[in-house]
């Protein structure tokens, strides 16, 4: 396979630099130095594996430095330095060539016919707790966790579904195997935040709360506090989701891999210290991260826009948002920081989908017309919103893909990108809403007025978004639809869409890059993004569908013995098989392209979701004397969040 | 006879007499407005209460522009100033144009004055059309500028909606909030109240339980729990309505605890023994002889209560639960102008904070007033 | 005085296992339940939901339950002292509450003294001086503060003290503070950052004060007593000392029920504004989130603490004014 050969050359590449690395002494940070010294620490040759992986400086080699101070307006998951624990330190990742490359891993193996990855780590590399990292650390989150329906973790993701087998070569190397040609697995090696990845997990530290390599395990749990092994495994098998049970119940350091080890957890801040066996070096040899410590503090999101002016906030990317552009702008050189302008992969910070599966008899013939949606969107006045709403930072584009290998030219100059009231009636009088009432609203089939509900998450900080919904309103109204906003808190609102309650489902627009999309989870082609969730009752269909299919469930696993949901038209059915096709084609390939042309067509010439403006920057903030700050997306990232994956070389000038 | 020397002094005496006779022999409600009178705060936010109150009755005849109509190429516009002088010489009142384009870095509108337009202010202008007291459909407006003039006396919102219409229509919602809040109090709380102390023994006991239970929930949760159960299909004006019953949950104890206070203490005057030896009604003594008698003290606590509940509607939005745009109230502008952007940008988006300051500032005032007024015989 | 104590006491149980019951039923009254803040935020992180994960999560929290018994549950933990477990943190309430009860506490007290130092003395001058300039201006201040909302003074005083006195914003420590241990430097800077919450959650309360204390003053001064001490040749401090001031306090003393729970979670929405780490937003939280155990906990914490005060300054007032009789309540 080219690919394969590829991938091989690459890693030779890196082989070769850490062998040059290897001629001169590794070093560490003063702080590890004074440990080595006292003998609380083995010397930093032996904490490195043999053949570190080497950083490529995004801007320059750095110093180490002291502190970082970020704030987030909660304690998800994401939003501080580093992702969970192994959701951060991935195996390899995607560059912007949609290249895979080791990381953790030092190299990967795709079989010929796509149905094994072999995944070779770095010998030598050593948990948090100075615990060698070996392959029975990912055989264990398979077997253990992943495989295991015991514990409440098996949701499957996707690439899982297929993922049979875990074995262990030897020491350092595992295959994983699937009974399908399944190349996405080797995407997914690199997709950073792509769900519930967890490919390895602590094993040494994990396995006394399983029951299949502790049988005391039930005793174990009852000493935690716990009913049994299972709930105990569960409340330590994910460091974050769990709530840092580790932390907070037994004051215990959780190995990683990490960058920075999570040692202090309250409601008000987290503590994150250098991890003195993180297996990455810099060009010279030192060892990274270069940063001593992060401390994040959580506060309101507007005292950290505060904040973010009066230049206390070293990097922010989560909280600075397009309402506030011309805020952080002016304060710039007084708080003395960069305002980033990451230019997004033609996401759309608003779109809408309109439910082709309503329980309304008048509605549903009409929303499935497709003239309907186009008549919606050729309504949209979209350059205005830009410029009102978005001061003109983005463009109108109706279904936000860019930079794809398959082919897009002709979506370019989309027709439905224009605003054109005329053809938005002409399209509504022919759907059957050509008759009026007297105050100019269109009425259905049945006499009655027809109208539209727009629905979307209230989140205080989306302003901009609630105000691009009320333009849309108002475009929608032009045209003789009533419309009406209804916004719900996001708990409900997500009630309400799973419920199939919503007319017009409002949200983010958000497909990302190309490697990003290859890699999407199969519900996304059941019934739409969680946000832009186009038909949920043939989605319910589908994705009950597809396990009976696979075996993986029977038809007695659903009440009455039934598929639930609805069973969409041939046509939708097509389309999330063409999708599960191209799962067996590699990124980039003629075959890829044939059926991502397919897939991607039909989608657009079909509306169901429809951007608005799109080509948004996503904005950044970072203290001027940060350096190496990513300034740019790459690769299958489709938030900052995602460029942690090289937080490890942030440092101060 | 007619040179009689202490004539004058005599006259004197007559008058001064006249004046406490007129004094003595005033009805309690004529002293009451004396006192009233004298409580320069009062009258001051009384006045201020009536001008505001006007302004809101009339919104659509004194706002300068539809309070959803958009200016797209005036998004956060600050205050159009009106001016007086042009060059240097007296003018009739005018605006100057505006020529607006985009700052290169901070993407924000800038508006720069253009001298060599001037659109003079003119009144009884016609407009967008409107119904005058919710009823006449109408299109006389109080003041405006001639079109491609624009005069927002309070700047524009973040689509470009002139503020001061806004602030107009907003008053409406905000304020009636209080009154037909205060009216619900009001109701509850005097029929409760009255009979809880006027018929004592276990009615009053349950009354007052349950009162005391009301009063023992915390507020927010209260809020929250009521709040967040109104099914999100049901129409703005329902949920107006229901939020303001939820406003006044509370509001009623407060007044039904003064009001069986007062029942308690008055029952036990002479003059209620008299009316019911002569065999007066319960009805009759309680309407006729009981309720004149802290009728003052009902409108103190009243005139207290308004502004508790049009904090309450800001403070309800501000936590997300209150109303939402596309309704216009004070609340629903100030959480979108609850930002550092906006404080920092663009500060007359909080126009609707410093009217809710005025207008619960007066309500205090006329309050505070009205209870040194309430006991005129002391 | 015991037996009465006792009653009320009892009276104050039989109330407070209402309350439990309203309160657990107002928690649940929003559609949905804390899982679907679960799923909700496992889907922010892309977390494939299944409907086993559903079902286990529902088993885990306990959340198929029906409500008596869900109810009966709490109620038996919260009886052996446990309120039991947080949802969207993950760790008993007792805890959580526990680490933010100092900070509310001495920020409240601290209001509180505040408060007093600077409305007794308003509030008397006001009632002396009445209908004087100073008389307005006291009052106009004072009420200023009760007009403002408390969320906008707070974002706009956060703002000001930064831009004109450079005051780091929000929060209680500076960001080099944020995770130190206790030292004399964080002392300082803690006491750097009360001003703001201090003035903000102060200003609402003075002018109540300023208000009872003066309305309750005049009624007194008005009375014989004072008059016929006044022409006995009393000092005017002492005459308005002695008597009146300490009658007109009574109000003021009633209002301490509502204080205490007051102390606890006051100003929620400026400790929200502020980033405050206080009880107040963590109940918010709670509630928006449906974490029924905190925020029933807090609730119950609460209700329990005003119950208290209530009991408290009735005591207090007979203590002070010997006019006062116990009356016996139902």
């Amino acid at each position: 396979m080219k690919r394969a050969i590829r991938i091989t050359s690459a890693i030779l590449v890196m082989c070769l630099l850490g062998a040059a690395v290897w001629a001169q002494p590794y070093s560490e940070a003063p702080t590890l130095e004074a440990q080595v010294a006292a003998g609380e620490l083995p010397s930093v040759d032996e904490r490195l594996p043999l053949n570190p992986a080497v950083m490529e400086p995004l801007e320059s080699v750095g110093a180490y430095s002291d502190t970082i101070f970020v704030f987030v307006p909660d304690n998800s998951p994401w939003n501080t330095l580093q992702e969970e624990t192994e959701r951060g330190s991935y195996l390899g990742y995607i560059r912007a060539d949609n290249e895979v490359v080791g990381n953790l891993a030092e190299s990967f193996e795709l079989a010929d016919d796509f149905k094994s990855l072999t995944i070779h780590l770095r010998e030598g590399a050593k948990w948090s707790d100075g615990h060698p990292f070996t392959a029975d650390d990912v055989v264990f989150a398979f077997d253990a966790f992943h495989f295991d329906s015991r514990v409440s973790g098996s949701s499957q993701p996707f690439w899982l579904n297929k993922v049979r087998r875990a074995i262990k070569v030897d020491d350092y190397t595992v295959r994983l195997e699937t009974d399908d040609p399944f190349p996405v697995m080797l995407a997914k090696m690199g997709e950073p935040a792509g769900g519930d990845w967890h490919a390895y997990l602590p094993r040494h530290y994990l396995e006394k709360f399983h029951i299949d390599y502790n049988p005391d395990a039930n005793e174990v749990a009852a000493e935690f506090g716990f009913d049994s092994w299972e709930q105990a495994f569960d409340a330590y098998d994910r460091e974050y989701q769990n709530g840092f049970q580790h932390l907070i119940e037994d004051g215990e350091l959780r190995p990683t891999m990490q960058p920075w080890i999570l040692t202090e957890v309250t409601d008000t801040t987290k503590v994150h210290v250098r991890n003195p066996y993180f297996w990455k070096v810099d060009p010279e040899g030192k060892q990274l991260p270069y940063i001593d410590r992060i401390v994040t503090g959580i506060a309101d999101p507007e005292t950290i826009n505060l904040k973010i002016i009066a230049g206390e906030v070293d990097l922010d990317y989560g909280v600075a948002n397009v309402a506030n552009f011309a805020l952080y702008k002016e304060n710039e050189a007084a708080g003395g920081y960069t305002t980033l302008e990451l230019q997004d992969q033609g996401n759309a910070p608003v779109g809408f989908a309109v439910n082709q599966t309503i329980d309304d008899p008048i509605k549903r013939p009409i929303f499935q017309d497709l003239r309907f949606r186009q008549a919606l969107s050729l309504a949209i006045n979209a350059g205005e919103i830009n410029e009102t709403v978005f001061f003109g930072l983005g463009r109108p584009m109706v279904f936000p893909v860019v930079g794809t290998s398959f082919h897009l030219s002709e979506w370019d100059d989309n027709p439905f990108d224009g605003y054109d009231i005329d053809r938005a009636n002409a399209l509504l009088d022919e759907v059957g809403l050509e008759n009026r009432n007297g105050a100019g609203w269109r009425l259905g089939p049945d006499g009655e007025p027809f109208t539209l509900t727009m629905e979307g998450r209230t989140v205080g900080e989306e302003s901009t978004t609630f105000a691009a919904l009320e333009l849309m309103k108002e475009y929608w109204e032009a045209v003789g639809l009533q419309t009406e906003i209804k916004l719900s808190e996001r708990a409900l609102h997500i009630e309400r869409r799973d419920g199939n309650l919503i007319e017009v489902n409002t949200g983010p627009f958000t497909l990302g890059s190309e490697a990003r999309q290859y890699m999407i989870d199969r519900e996304f082609w059941a019934h739409g993004s969680h946000d832009l969730n186009w038909a949920p009752l043939w989605g319910d269909w589908l994705m009950a569908w597809i396990q009976v299919e696979e075996g993986t469930r029977t038809l007695e696993d659903f009440a009455d013995g039934v598929l639930p949901g609805e069973e969409p038209p041939q046509i939708y059915k097509d389309l999330f098989m063409w999708n599960e096709e191209r799962s067996r084609t590699v990124l980039g390939s003629p075959e890829y392209i044939e059926i991502s042309q397919k897939i991607f067509d039909f989608h657009h010439d079909n509306m169901l979701m429809q951007g608005v403006v799109g080509g948004m920057p996503q904005l950044a903030i970072a203290k001027s004397n940060l350096g190496n700050v990513p300034t740019g997306y790459f690769g299958s990232a489709i938030w900052f969040g995602d460029l942690l994956i090289e937080s490890e070389q942030l440092y101060f000038k | 006879m007619s040179t009689q020397p202490f004539d004058d002094t005599g006259a004197v005496d007559a008058r001064t007499n006249a004046a406490e006779e007129r004094y003595y022999l005033a009805s309690s409600w004529t002293l009451m407005r004396r006192r009233f009178m004298k409580h320069k705060l009062a009258l001051v936010g009384g006045t201020v209460l009536l001008v505001v109150y006007f302004f809101a009755i009339f919104a659509g005849f004194f706002s300068v522009a539809d309070p959803f109509e958009r200016h797209p190429d005036h998004t956060f516009a600050p205050p159009t100033r009106v001016r007086l002088f042009h060059e240097g010489r007296l003018h009739r009142p005018f605006v100057y144009g505006l020529k607006t384009g985009r700052h290169p870095v901070t993407r924000a509108k800038v508006f720069e004055i253009d001298r060599e337009q001037l659109y003079p202010i003119r009144f009884f202008v016609a407009g967008h059309e409107y119904r005058l007291l919710g009823l006449f459909p109408n299109r006389v407006h109080f003041i405006g500028v001639d079109e491609p003039g624009v005069l927002f006396l309070f700047g524009t919102e973040n689509l470009g909606r002139d503020m001061f219409s806004r602030v107009l229509h907003g008053a409406r919602i905000s304020l009636s909030i209080g009154l037909v809040g205060v009216a619900i109090s009001f109701f509850l709380g005097c029929l409760l109240g009255g009979v809880s102390g006027y018929f004592g023994g276990w009615i009053d006991t349950v009354i007052q339980r349950v009162i005391e239970f009301l009063q023992s929930l915390p507020t927010i949760p209260l809020w929250m729990g009521l709040a967040a159960a109104v099914p999100i299909t049901w129409p703005q004006t329902r949920t107006y309505f229901v939020i303001t019953l939820i406003l006044s949950i509370l509001g009623w104890t407060g007044l039904a605890r003064v009001v069986r206070g007062k029942l308690l203490q008055l029952r036990e005057e002479d003059y209620v023994m008299a009316a019911r030896v002569y065999g007066a009604s319960d009805m009759r003594i309680i309407t006729r002889h009981l309720l004149p008698g802290f009728m003052s003290y009902l409108i103190v606590h009243l005139t207290l209560a308004i502004p508790f509940m049009i904090l309450g509607e800001t403070a309800l939005s501000f936590i997300g639960i209150g109303l939402r745009p596309p309704v216009i109230s004070w609340g629903v502008m100030l959480q979108q102008a609850q930002n550092v952007r906006t404080v920092s940008l663009q500060p007359w988006l909080l126009i609707p904070g410093l009217c809710v300051v005025i207008v619960v500032l007066c309500f205090n005032f006329v309050g505070d007033g009205l209870r040194d007024a309430a006991d005129p015989y002391k | 005085m015991a037996s009465y104590i006792v009653r009320r006491i009892i009276y104050m149980i039989g109330l407070l296992v209402v309350l439990s019951f309203v309160t657990f039923a107002i928690i649940q009254l929003p559609p949905g339940d804390y899982l679907s803040t679960y799923i909700a935020n496992l889907e922010a992180q892309r977390i494939p939901i299944t409907d086993e994960l559903i079902e286990s999560l529902r088993v885990r929290y306990g959340l198929g339950d029906p409500f008596l018994v869900q109810y009966s549950k709490w109620m038996r933990s919260l009886l052996r002292g446990d309120m039991g477990d947080s949802f969207m943190l993950n760790r008993p309430v007792n805890q959580v509450i526990g680490t933010r009860l100092a900070l509310s506490v001495t920020l409240s007290l601290s209001t509180l003294v505040l408060v007093y130092l600077i409305a007794i003395p308003i509030g008397i001058y006001s009632a002396t001086h009445q209908h004087s300039v100073g008389d307005y201006i006291a009052t106009v201040f004072g009420f200023l503060g009760l007009a403002t909302p408390n969320f906008l003074l707070a974002l706009i005083l956060m703002y000001l003290t930064f831009t004109y006195f450079g005051w780091a914003p929000g929060g209680l420590f500076s960001r080099e503070y944020m995770a130190a241990e206790w030292s004399f430097g964080k002392v300082v800077d803690l006491i750097k950052h009360l001003p703001v919450p201090l003035i903000v959650i102060g200003t609402a309360g003075t002018a109540e004060i300023i208000r009872i204390l003066r309305g309750s003053l005049l009624d007194e001064l008005g009375k014989q007593y004072v008059v016929t001490a006044r022409t006995k040749g009393v000092g005017e401090r002492r005459l308005l000392i002695k008597y009146p001031v300490r009658v007109a306090l009574n109000p003021i003393i009633s209002t301490i029920g509502g204080l205490l729970p007051a102390i606890i979670s006051g100003a929620t929405l400026t400790a929200i504004v502020l980033s405050l780490p206080t009880i107040g937003p963590l109940l918010l939280q709670a509630l928006q989130s449906q974490d029924m155990f905190l925020a029933g906990s807090i609730i119950m914490l609460l209700s329990a603490l005003g119950l208290i005060g209530t009991l408290i300054s009735d005591l207090l007032l007979v203590a002070i004014d010997p006019r006062i009789r116990f009356e016996v309540k139902g």
